[in-house]
């Protein structure tokens, strides 16, 4: 139990013992894990470690083999199951690497898709659509481009402003940056720092890349080979690796990418 | 949303203005007598004979000219879709009756008798046999004295030339060669009308024909009695429906008039007045009643050439959006089914393609015994055509948006009949409106066969100007379709302007 943990009010969710076998092979060890509320939590490790399959698990586009998914809020805790899946799905943002955007609706239409589906009124959708254009910082006359119109770091904004137009209590996002070349990354990743801590909400991020973590992560979840090997801080993952297996990535991305802000 | 209702809209109003265009002329009085008549001209000018004398009773009468083969008038006699049509004895004993034919020499009486049993009626022997029949110049066979074929015989030395077809049917050739003792020196077998072209040329000196062909009137030409009478008879009559006439004693009267009152000549005069000369059909039959009966039948106006081609092409749009409109409605679902459904998917698209080999004709015939003639066998032909390129499409479009995306919608909570209308159908639009567009295009040409069922529409000039060997008519029926096509092929674009989203649509680089 670290002092991170305790400042949250409570997980917003719970995996308990939830596992996934993919033709036969198993892509997550059963599992726990607590996602703390008004927090980000990244989870990280190589490919083919099972971060994007617990992401997906969380959101109910995969069905765990044994265990089970706890939505909570405040002490209400749900289990997602295929009945209450799209209730659950409404109060979650995704966001996923190309943005997902649909291709025959303009950004605007991508963007209030579900608020229109929800019967949202014209007023409420336009203003919470500028609220969130100023958030990501998103030029409000690219809303009426459809996603082929706009550059690869514009539709993830896009992207973010979909999932976030609910006001949702968990964010998801799954390697967001992972198709954007390095400026154009550089600066979402600053803005997306600014945006999580201005919302407020409690966010799970996907990526393979240790500096990204350090930047957004409150909590460090490192994965490998379908299994958890340590939580903790950043500090806690180069000061007190769990397993060799840690130092060695840790040792690998610095030597790569010489990732700033990890001196200790 | 918005495109939804434009894509409805859009469609429903082209089917409309389709149908408007179409029913004009759609229907005829349930009052009136419906005569038939088959793809050759001696049938439609006897047909035509036949409604002429029954409106001269005051009765209304319309004629179905022009209808494709034996079966379907028989058919639609049966079923009531026709009232009466001419038929040939030989053909009703060899053809339609074939299966309650009696043993050998039970005598002509058995055709009236198993007519009856089936509550068909028959006016005649009209006066004429049109049976294979021998001819030659009418100046040689003077010359020669030749009379009937037995006259053949003294002259050895003259060339036949006969048609493919008689030179190796048991009933043509070998029959008359055995029965008549005949052995020219010269035979050879050539087509029909190279047979008449030799013989006007002096290349051959005899030929088969028919005995009211009208080139018997063209060339000149002797038919040498069968004085043997080894061929089948195959005299002119006109059926009718036993019950319809107990309703109108008067026409049936006015019919049994013509009894015994068109020969031979007169008959193949009238042919070459259609074929040669190209005057109407219904000309030719109203300057016969007036010759033999001294009748004046009521002319209707005959209609200028654009307003002829108007309302065929009304006709025909018709047909193809009435029965597109229904195909749309449900390929478009069935698509939908197969894309979701992989196992039963395979299933829907087998029996549609399966609809799609049988050929279009034997597809209309098919229907005649189910749904009688006229537009709606011809419009079901096309409803089925339509499913395969709509459902194949409607299955393909689905089946071709990206996985990643349809999970994006999942992850948004969508329900997944807003995700079908907001995500996949819009995907799919470009694909499903191809597949509509194609079976249009491709129904505006296979309609033209709707003709043959009397569905009427631009087939109807097209089939005429066959029979009567008439370019310019060929080109009345042809050329509007051909135009059509092209509409409706910028129709579908207009509509896709309208329909397909911004962001689908192929851009202009």
């Amino acid at each position: 139990m670290t002092a991170v943990e305790a400042a949250g009010a409570g997980p917003i969710v719970q995996l308990q013992g939830v596992s996934k076998r993919f033709d036969g092979a198993a892509a997550l060890a059963p599992t726990d894990l607590e996602i703390p509320s008004a927090r980000t939590t990244v989870l990280i490790g190589p490919s083919g470690c099972g971060k994007t399959t617990l992401l997906r698990l969380m959101i109910g586009l995969l069905a765990p083999d044994s265990g089970r998914v706890v939505f909570g809020r405040e002490g209400k805790d749900t289990v997602l199951t295929r009945d209450n899946v799209r209730a659950l799905r409404v109060r979650m943002g995704y966001v996923v690497q190309d943005g997902g955007l649909f291709p025959h609706l303009n950004a605007r239409d991508n963007v209030s898709l579900m608020a229109r589906q929800l019967g949202w009124t014209r007023e409420r959708i336009a203003s919470r659509m500028n609220e969130l254009a100023e958030l990501v910082r998103l030029p409000p006359p690219l809303l009426d481009r459809h996603p082929a119109e706009m550059s690869g770091g514009q539709r993830q904004r896009v992207g973010l402003m979909r999932a976030l137009m609910l006001d949702p209590e968990l964010l998801l996002l799954d390697e967001p940056m992972g198709a954007l070349d390095p400026l154009v990354r550089a600066e979402l990743q600053d803005d997306l720092v600014a945006i999580f801590a201005h919302v407020g909400t409690s966010v799970v991020l996907v990526t393979h890349d240790l500096a990204e973590a350090a930047l957004f992560g409150h909590t460090l979840v490192l994965l490998q080979e379908g299994r958890i090997v340590q939580r903790g801080t950043l500090e806690d993952l180069l000061e007190r690796p769990a397993d060799p297996f840690v130092t060695r990535f840790v040792r690998a991305q610095r030597r790569f990418d010489g990732p700033k802000g990890m001196a200790p | 949303m918005r495109r939804a209702v434009a894509l409805v809209f859009g469609g429903v109003v082209m089917v409309v203005v389709m149908v408007v265009c179409g029913t004009s002329r759609a229907t005829a009085g349930a009052g009136s007598w419906r005569v038939g008549s088959k793809a050759f001209t001696e049938s439609v000018v006897l047909g035509e004979i036949a409604v002429q004398l029954a409106r001269s009773t005051g009765r209304e009468a319309t004629h179905r000219p022009g209808l494709g083969g034996t079966r379907l008038l028989w058919d639609a006699l049966l079923k009531g879709d026709l009232d009466a049509y001419p038929e040939y004895t030989g053909t009703l004993a060899e053809e339609v009756l074939s299966d309650a034919r009696p043993a050998e020499g039970a005598g002509q009486g058995w055709v009236t008798a198993a007519l009856a049993a089936r509550g068909v009626g028959v006016v005649g022997p009209l006066g004429f046999n049109d049976t294979y029949a021998l001819g030659v110049k009418r100046a040689m066979a003077e010359r020669l004295g030749l009379r009937t074929i037995t006259d053949l015989r003294r002259h050895p030395e003259l060339r036949f030339g006969f048609s493919s077809e008689f030179m190796s049917r048991g009933d043509g050739w070998p029959l008359l060669r055995a029965r008549y003792a005949l052995a020219p020196a010269d035979v050879k077998g050539l087509d029909h009308d190279l047979a008449y072209r030799g013989l006007a040329s002096g290349a051959i000196d005899v030929t088969d024909l028919y005995a009211t062909d009208p080139e018997i009137r063209r060339d000149d030409l002797l038919v040498l009695e069968d004085d043997r009478g080894i061929f089948p008879r195959y005299d002119a009559v006109l059926l009718y429906r036993l019950d319809r006439a107990q309703s109108a004693p008067e026409v049936l009267a006015a019919w049994q008039r013509l009894r015994g009152r068109i020969d031979a000549g007169a008959m193949a005069d009238m042919n070459a007045r259609v074929k040669l000369d190209r005057v109407p059909e219904q000309a030719v039959a109203a300057t016969f009643l007036k010759t033999t009966f001294g009748l004046t039948a009521p002319q209707a106006r005959a209609p200028g050439r654009l307003e002829v081609i108007a309302r065929y092409s009304g006709r025909h749009l018709f047909l193809v959006g009435l029965s597109l409109l229904a195909a749309i409605l449900l390929a478009v679902p069935l698509g939908i089914f197969a894309a979701r459904r992989r196992r039963l998917g395979q299933v829907v698209l087998a029996a549609v393609g399966i609809v799609q080999t049988i050929p279009s004709l034997a597809l209309l015939v098919f229907m005649i015994p189910l749904l009688g003639i006229g537009p709606l066998p011809a419009m079901v032909a096309l409803f089925l055509y339509s499913l395969l390129p709509i459902v194949r499409n409607t299955h393909a479009g689905l089946r071709g948006i990206s996985p990643a995306l349809l999970e994006s919608a999942e992850a948004l909570g969508l329900p997944p009949a807003a995700i079908l209308r907001r995500i996949e159908l819009p995907l799919a639009s470009p694909l499903i409106l191809a597949g509509i567009k194609s079976a249009a295009i491709i129904n505006v040409g296979t309609a033209t066969l709707g003709a043959l069922v009397g569905a009427g529409g631009l087939g109807e000039p097209i089939f005429t100007g066959i029979r009567l060997d008439d370019v310019a008519l060929i080109m009345e029926g042809a050329i509007p379709a051909s135009a059509l096509a092209l509409l409706v092929q910028g129709l579908f674009e207009l509509i896709e302007r309208a329909v397909v989203p911004r962001g689908l649509r192929r851009r202009d680089a």
